[in-house]
């Protein structure tokens, strides 16, 4: 009996430890954290071989829902820094995947047009910029959670025309708090050309001299 | 007949009766319910980690429990213990109370008593309790580690960088390397013999090799610093053991540096440098096998949180 009950109590504990994550998994968890940080940081050098190696990694599942995420997590950091691109990459495994969730956010990170809705922690954003609701977009930025997402949002609003100093304020201020001094970079050129067009001259000479002190 | 079984009825309904009762009576018993009991007051500035039925333990035995917790007009906690008659005699003059909130297990209050001759706590004093954060405590020291494996991580980055004096004098050395292998009679003449020429080679052509492994090295320490720092340290003695690790490991980074610096003049004085090569082959793969052992101890020791999903920015 006595033995009996320390094996019942040996399998309720390992019932209750959790699996470890695959190594792929792990792997590529930190490949697209050390991406995302280096790219940010303005290292580029090191943010290829990251991705790279998150791209290897995602790639060992054959898996295209998965394997996806690689190009589309590049296409989303570039563009919420106004890099230009065509996501390609991604492009070319969207009629593989399956997977709602990629479907649409690769067409939020793609497409020119407002989009009308949304799934996920971008959907306020994606909500007030379809009616472009300035204030509300704010509220909505503010609300997502991480500094990359956040960078994103802002972007979303900033091409669709969409924002105001608030919106870019929001997302220098992440950008600066994380160190992501590429981040920062293009907000403050954001910045500048928004206080130049609205005739805020001392404003955007102050904006000016902070691009000139990270450009040394 | 009839009477017999009504008898045996009967002596089973008494018998299980007295059962019923003499359980309850050895419960309450046991329980202390028919035992006196002494009561000790403690203060407190915070009431956290402190609950009713909390345990008070004398050299790792249950001697008592918490009966109630109360907070004063002027925002003291009041915590009032009920210790059974038996255990009374742990609790004396100089007796000090430490609350313990271990890293692992429920919190309670630990009584220890340096002079068993001191006279017996009276029930009318009121002593402070002190608190014992194993929790903090452990984040506090795992801080400052963790700032040295950035400090470290961010050491290999730049040791490794395309634009780092290692990869230049890297590329600068084969570049003479291939220049001179060309000719056997130049490399002899510069080397001493062919022997170490060829040695020399060998090592310059499988430095790349080891500043990618250098590389993926960087990229397993950023992984463990990410986890640690979501996570809190394991085990005791899990610190002190990572501590000297990462001690190792920064001191063979720092006599990499004054090697690499050796290396750049290589072209200045090749036969030096030969031997200075072989020497800072054998720091980096050291090097890397101390981090990599250092990863492996720490993925041990540490919590890790398990799952890792993958998910969209």
């Amino acid at each position: 009996m006595k033995k009996l009950s320390v094996l019942v109590t040996f399998f309720i504990i390992l019932s209750c430890s959790s699996t470890p994550a695959p190594s792929w998994q792990a792997n590529a968890h930190i490949q697209m954290e050390n991406y995302i940080e280096t790219f940010m940081s303005g290292k580029e050098n090191f943010a290829e071989t990251h991705y790279e190696r998150f791209y290897e990694n995602l790639l060992l599942t054959a898996d295209p829902d998965i394997i996806i995420k690689a190009p589309l997590t590049k296409c989303a950091i570039e563009f919420s820094i106004f890099i230009e691109s065509n996501c390609e990459s991604a492009a070319e495994l969207i009629p593989m995947t399956k997977d709602d969730e990629n479907r649409n956010y690769f067409r939020f990170i793609t497409s020119s047009r407002k989009l009308d809705t949304m799934t996920g922690k971008y959907r306020r954003v994606v909500e007030s910029v379809s009616k472009c609701d300035v204030e509300r977009t704010n509220r909505a930025i503010s609300r997502v959670e991480e500094g990359v997402s956040t960078l994103i949002a802002a972007s979303y609003a900033v091409r669709h025309n969409c924002y105001n100093e608030d919106t870019l304020l929001k997302a220098l201020s992440v950008a600066s708090e994380n160190g992501w001094i590429k981040a920062s970079g293009a907000y403050l050129e954001k910045l500048e050309s928004y206080y130049v067009s609205s005739g805020q001259s001392s404003k955007a000479d102050e904006v000016r001299k902070r691009i000139e002190l990270i450009s040394k | 007949m009839k009477g017999d079984i009504k008898f045996k009825v009967g002596l089973f309904l008494v018998l299980s009766f007295a059962m019923i009762i003499f359980s309850a009576i050895f419960v309450m018993v046991v329980k202390d319910v028919f035992t006196e009991h002494y009561y000790y007051n403690l203060s407190s500035d915070s009431g956290d980690g402190l609950t009713v039925g909390m345990s008070v333990q004398f050299s790792g035995f249950q001697v008592g429990r918490v009966e109630r917790i109360e907070l004063t007009e002027d925002g003291i906690v009041m915590i009032r213990l009920k210790i059974p008659s038996r255990h009374s005699k742990w609790f004396r003059k100089n007796s000090k109370f430490t609350l313990e909130k271990p890293f692992i297990g429920s919190p309670r209050i630990t009584v220890t008593t340096p002079n068993m001759q001191d006279e017996p706590l009276s029930e009318d004093e009121t002593i402070e309790i002190k608190t014992i954060d194993d929790i903090n405590e452990v984040i506090k020291k795992a801080q400052p580690i963790l700032e040295r494996f950035d400090s470290v991580a961010q050491n290999i980055e730049v040791m490794t960088d395309k634009e780092s004096k290692l990869n230049k004098a890297i590329e600068n050395a084969e570049k003479i390397m291939e220049d001179m292998a060309k000719s056997d009679g130049l490399l002899e003449m510069l080397t001493g013999d062919r022997q170490s020429a060829q040695a020399l080679i060998t090592t310059l052509r499988a430095l790349p090799e080891l500043v990618d492994e250098a590389k993926n090295t960087i990229s397993d320490l950023k992984v463990v610093i990410a986890e640690a720092k979501e996570q809190v340290f394991g085990e005791e003695g899990t610190v002190p053991s990572v501590n000297a690790l990462l001690s190792d490991v920064d001191l063979k980074f720092k006599e990499l540096d004054k090697l690499i610096e050796n290396l750049i003049e290589i072209s200045d004085d090749l036969k030096g440098g030969t031997k200075d090569i072989d020497v800072l082959r054998k720091e980096i793969d050291e090097a890397v096998s101390s981090a990599s052992s250092l990863i492996k101890d720490i993925r041990n020791n540490l919590p890790f949180e398990q799952k890792k999903e993958i998910k969209l920015p």
